[in-house]
């Protein structure tokens, strides 16, 4: 990089040039990067991401126990989705699962992001700690909390008397399973979703902070008006990746609950692994499978309208 | 332009210019932050927080050293009438060596099949646009929140038709491919963030496609980079959906 | 504890771990891993390899992705050569799908192979008149233990009739002691008193029925009568409050019997070997007491009806190439003197016929000859209906069950839910 002692007043230099298009002036020699750059992941994301789901929408239409081939069967599968009352169930609980993990998650680690942003030292060590259980798997940690949330031998059993669940009977009753399940996954993500924050915060320019200083605003009327309007991008950023995770982390709800008590806590994901691979029934699955990308594609575009994310591209040039 | 933006303008405006030719922001700006007032609402939340992470992690330090009979009886949090490392030789027997380095082959494949393929395509969404990559940006914000998990079954059906005998293969591609939009929506934002006069003054210059990618676009996206790796890492390590077929 | 540590990393670890190398000149044996089996099989292998031209090799797996696994394999040119199986509705599945060696002509060759299995359990390996899977471990009926000394310290004696059993749920509830330990956040271990119940009110043709896809099999008075019962049972109260957090895997279910907060458990006949290594003391001081399932007053299912797993079975892949040595194997190894002999020392007790003497000399000989007499004497041995039935109709069964025993749907929901999924 020893280029790098050039390049910067070189920038200076046509600062003041940049207000006459470069484009008008000179458009033979300028080169932009076109699609052979962004063809490789074009190609990838096709090959083993829409060849797939177009692969996902044919078996749907399709007899098969992931035995033998599978044979065409019409809309068979499709007119089953309406008797399922699971599935519908299932798309109701998603919902709920991802709002308990956005009110959990944003406020705590938006929160612990800004304190450890902080210089000090012993927030150093402690945000040390907080991070631990980003190292460990999703099935480590499901599995953990599965014996701490034992109603006899657990800490369920000891602790639940003092949240008025004096049987320690947190994952097996359908009213506070999805509760206890937003909880774990919670615990598991918010060390990531911290990370994020205390990245963004540390870039506040510190300057800001003296001016509301010397105005006199405390605290809490700093944070308020001036860390959280900071922050505005990495709250979305964050607030995007705790929902189209809640539409994959299903693994801990599969160790934890398996789904149940019942059906109480089987997220939309959850129904169609146990439909194709564990009820075997692959057809049936894949319309399921359909409906999650559906409601994938749905959420997208929901993200990418009230983010504006889809205007990357053109926005500074529109300035 | 959307109020985002407009937000994200004003962030980048307060921020000292210098920092777009520096990788990291200069010590100075974390720094300065020392005249902060103490937060008094992040540091109860900071400390409640401490206790629920530490808890279950001392659980699991705690039940490893556990024999298999005093584990649950104990009670949870005491500590342990014996110690054995008999549950950690069990662990090896099994194979432990293998399952660490599968995982860890498939985490850093996963992540630099990512970093790869995505920093070069938001490289040519930020400063390129054609009508060809605009296309390809918007197919990968459909494929946003779509999750990997909706292709198992034509990936289950990959391995069993198309012969893939490598299952780690099978799991490293569709993981990959599914950590793509994501990590090209924060690289784009990454980039964003580099002023276009810089690259003007680049191409004017006559510097070719390459140069600026090397020259410019490497040394600036290293934030960027560092989140994706991050972020892809993780769904790989957490992985276990796909390593069950 | 190793599960924990071990499961997560297995789980982190996943396929790829064992994946055959591909050296189709050895005969693969799939099996899951199992540390009082394993060794046996290897034995077994050990001496057949000594005369035969083409060798077997095991690979193993665990538990929770074998069935996966496998599934994923046969349809490949992965699949192994002879392969571990539960029989029943799993095994009917491949075999439909022409995957799997008949080994009927093979054993008809051989009438001393033949008769030396039990007939109850080879019997789950008969799919549609073939023989596709032989026993290969022991058999595991599902018993009902209890703890000696809380039914001791309360002067009680353990049930002979469903009638006992509702008076003791009565007696313990009120010394304040959880009736029957139950791990119901996994349904099959409800599915364990439906399964009983319905032998004992209408005997075993009803399941027969719903096993064969009958119209109408599931809308038998009888099983409705077994449903009422368990929802019965469930709403006395005799598993407490907190059964749908509770665990097996985790043995929280059997930590809860062993330290006498519980009294009886309904379980597999590996509960003995699994209290004997978690809870040895338990077992040692003769505090693990076990006996039959009690009887239904008016029902007709014979008494000495069992329900369980029969066994496991080794089945042949229609596309080994070697399907002749590997009949060889099957036919030669698992009835044979030493193989039988490795199974009774390893604890477990074979589904041979005539091994008392074997068993008596063992260090668990009571519980083995119980077991083993109880099979014996079966007249009809019922597996597992989550094994039985076909894996569609299975999970949606257990689920079902668990809202039944948390009545959250009544019997007939239940029966109109299953007619739906079986039709």
């Amino acid at each position: 990089m020893s280029d790098r002692g050039v390049l910067v007043p070189r920038r200076r230099e046509v600062r003041t040039v940049v207000l006459i298009p470069a484009a008008d002036l000179r458009p033979a020699r300028r080169e932009r990067p076109g699609f052979l750059w962004a063809a490789p992941a074009a190609v990838f994301f096709t090959i083993f991401g829409i060849v797939p789901i177009a692969v996902v929408l044919y078996l749907s239409f399709t007899t098969w126990n992931g035995l033998g081939t599978p044979e065409w069967a019409g809309l068979t599968n499709w007119r089953a989705l309406p008797d399922d009352a699971d599935a519908l169930h299932s798309i109701r609980v998603t919902a709920q699962l991802t709002l308990f993990c956005w009110l959990i998650q944003t406020p705590l680690s938006l929160l612990l992001g800004v304190w450890a942003a902080g210089p000090q030292r012993n927030r150093a060590i402690l945000s040390t700690l907080f991070f631990l259980p980003l190292l460990l798997s999703t099935a480590a940690i499901a599995l953990t909390w599965l014996s701490l949330l034992d109603p006899n031998f657990g800490l369920a059993a000891s602790l639940g008397s003092y949240v008025g669940v004096a049987d320690g009977n947190f994952l097996g009753d359908d009213s506070r399973a999805l509760y206890a399940v937003a909880a774990v996954i919670s615990w598991q993500f918010v060390p990531f979703h911290t990370l994020l924050y205390q990245a963004a915060a540390r870039q506040i320019p510190a300057s800001m902070y003296e001016v509301a200083e010397i105005d006199g605003a405390r605290t809490i009327r700093q944070f308020i008006s001036i860390t959280l309007p900071q922050l505005r991008n990495t709250i979305i950023a964050s607030s995007v990746l705790v929902v189209v995770g809640s539409l994959t982390y299903f693994e801990s709800i599969l160790l934890l609950t398996n789904g149940g008590p019942g059906t109480a806590t089987r997220v939309l994901p959850l129904h169609m692994y146990v439909k194709g691979f564990v009820g075997f029934d692959m057809g049936y699955a894949s319309v399921l499978a359909v409906l999650l990308v559906a409601v994938g594609t749905t959420l997208s575009v929901l993200i990418v309208r009230s983010t504006g994310y889809h205007r990357m591209n053109s926005d500074r040039e529109g300035m | 332009m959307t109020i985002y933006t407009a937000a994200r303008h004003r962030a980048a405006e307060a921020r000292p210019r210098v920092s777009y030719v520096r990788p990291r922001p200069p010590r100075g700006v974390g720094t300065v932050g020392r005249r902060r007032p103490v937060n008094v609402a992040a540091g109860i939340a900071a400390s409640f927080w401490l206790v629920i992470v530490a808890v279950p992690l001392y659980y699991i330090a705690l039940t490893s050293l556990r024999t298999s009979d005093s584990y649950l009886t104990d009670g949870a949090l005491r500590p342990p009438s014996g110690l054995t490392l008999e549950n950690y030789r069990q662990v090896i027997d099994l194979g432990f060596d293998t399952f660490i380095l599968n995982s860890t082959i498939v985490t850093a494949i996963t992540m630099a099949l990512v970093l790869v393929m995505a920093l070069p395509a938001s490289y040519a969404i930020v400063f390129g646009g054609t009508r060809a990559v605009r296309a390809t940006f918007n197919t990968f914000l459909l494929g946003l929140a779509i999750p990997a998990q909706a292709v198992i079954i034509p990936i289950y059906l990959l391995i069993t038709r198309l012969h893939l005998y490598d299952s780690l293969t099978a799991i490293i591609l569709p993981t990959a491919a599914f950590s793509l939009p994501m990590a090209i929506v924060v690289l784009t934002s990454t980039l964003r963030d580099i002023p276009r006069d810089l690259f003007d003054a680049m191409t004017v210059d006559g510097a070719g496609t390459v140069e600026v990618f090397r020259r410019l676009v490497l040394p600036l996206s290293r934030p960027g980079l560092v989140s994706v790796g991050i972020f892809s890492g993780l769904n790989a390590w957490n992985g276990f959906i796909f390593p069950s077929c | 504890m190793s599960l924990l540590v071990t499961t997560s990393l297995v789980a982190a670890g996943g396929c790829g771990t064992a994946g055959p190398g591909g050296s189709r000149d050895k005969i693969q044996v799939w099996a899951l891993q199992d540390p009082q089996n394993e060794p046996v099989i290897e034995a077994g292998l050990g001496l057949f390899n000594q005369s035969s031209p083409v060798t077997a090799e095991l690979v193993t797996y665990v538990n929770d992705a074998y069935k996966q696994k496998l599934h994923v394999s046969m349809g490949s040119p992965n699949a192994p050569d002879v392969f571990f199986n539960w029989g029943g509705g799993n095994l009917a599945e491949f075999v439909n799908a022409n995957q799997v060696v008949d080994l009927s002509h093979a054993l008809a060759a051989r009438p001393d192979v033949r008769d030396a299995f039990l007939p109850s359990v080879l019997a789950v390996g008969r799919i549609s008149n073939g023989q596709y899977g032989l026993p290969m471990n022991g058999i595991q009926p599902v018993v009902l233990f209890y703890h000696k000394g809380v039914f001791d310290k309360a002067g009680l004696q353990p049930p002979k009739t469903w009638a006992d059993l509702l008076s003791l749920v009565e007696e313990f509830k009120s010394r304040k002691i959880t009736p029957i330990a139950l791990p119901g956040s996994q349904g099959w271990t409800e599915l364990m008193y439906l399964e009983y119940l319905l032998d004992r009110i209408g005997g075993p043709d009803r399941f027969s029925a719903i096993a064969a896809q009958r119209s109408g099999a599931w809308r038998d008075p009888s099983v409705l009568r077994a449903l009422q019962m368990c929802q019965e049972l469930a709403e006395r109260g005799a598993f407490g409050t907190n059964f749908a957090s509770i665990n097996y895997d985790n043995t929280g279910a059997s930590k809860l019997f062993a330290t006498g907060k519980a009294a009886m458990f309904l379980m597999g006949s590996w509960e003995y070997t699994s209290q004997l290594s978690n809870n040895p003391e338990f077992v040692k001081r003769g505090d693990l007491a076990w006996t039959t399932f009690p009887t239904v007053d008016g029902g007709l299912g014979d008494a000495a009806n069992v329900v369980g797993n029969p066994a496991n079975y080794f089945s042949i892949s229609a596309s080994s190439p070697h399907v002749r040595d590997a009949t060889t194997l099957l036919i030669e190894t698992l009835s044979s003197e030493e193989y039988v002999e490795d199974l009774v020392n390893s604890g477990q007790v074979p589904a041979v016929a005539g091994v008392e003497a074997k068993l008596a000399g063992t260090p668990n000989a009571e519980f083995a000859t119980f077991t083993y007499e109880m099979v014996a004497k079966a007249p009809s041995f019922t597996q597992s209906w989550d094994q039985a039935l076909s894996p569609a109709v299975g999970t949606e069964m257990l689920t079902n069950l668990q809202k039944l025993f948390l009545s959250k749907i009544t019997p007939e929901e239940f029966v109109t839910a299953m007619e739906k999924v079986s039709s």
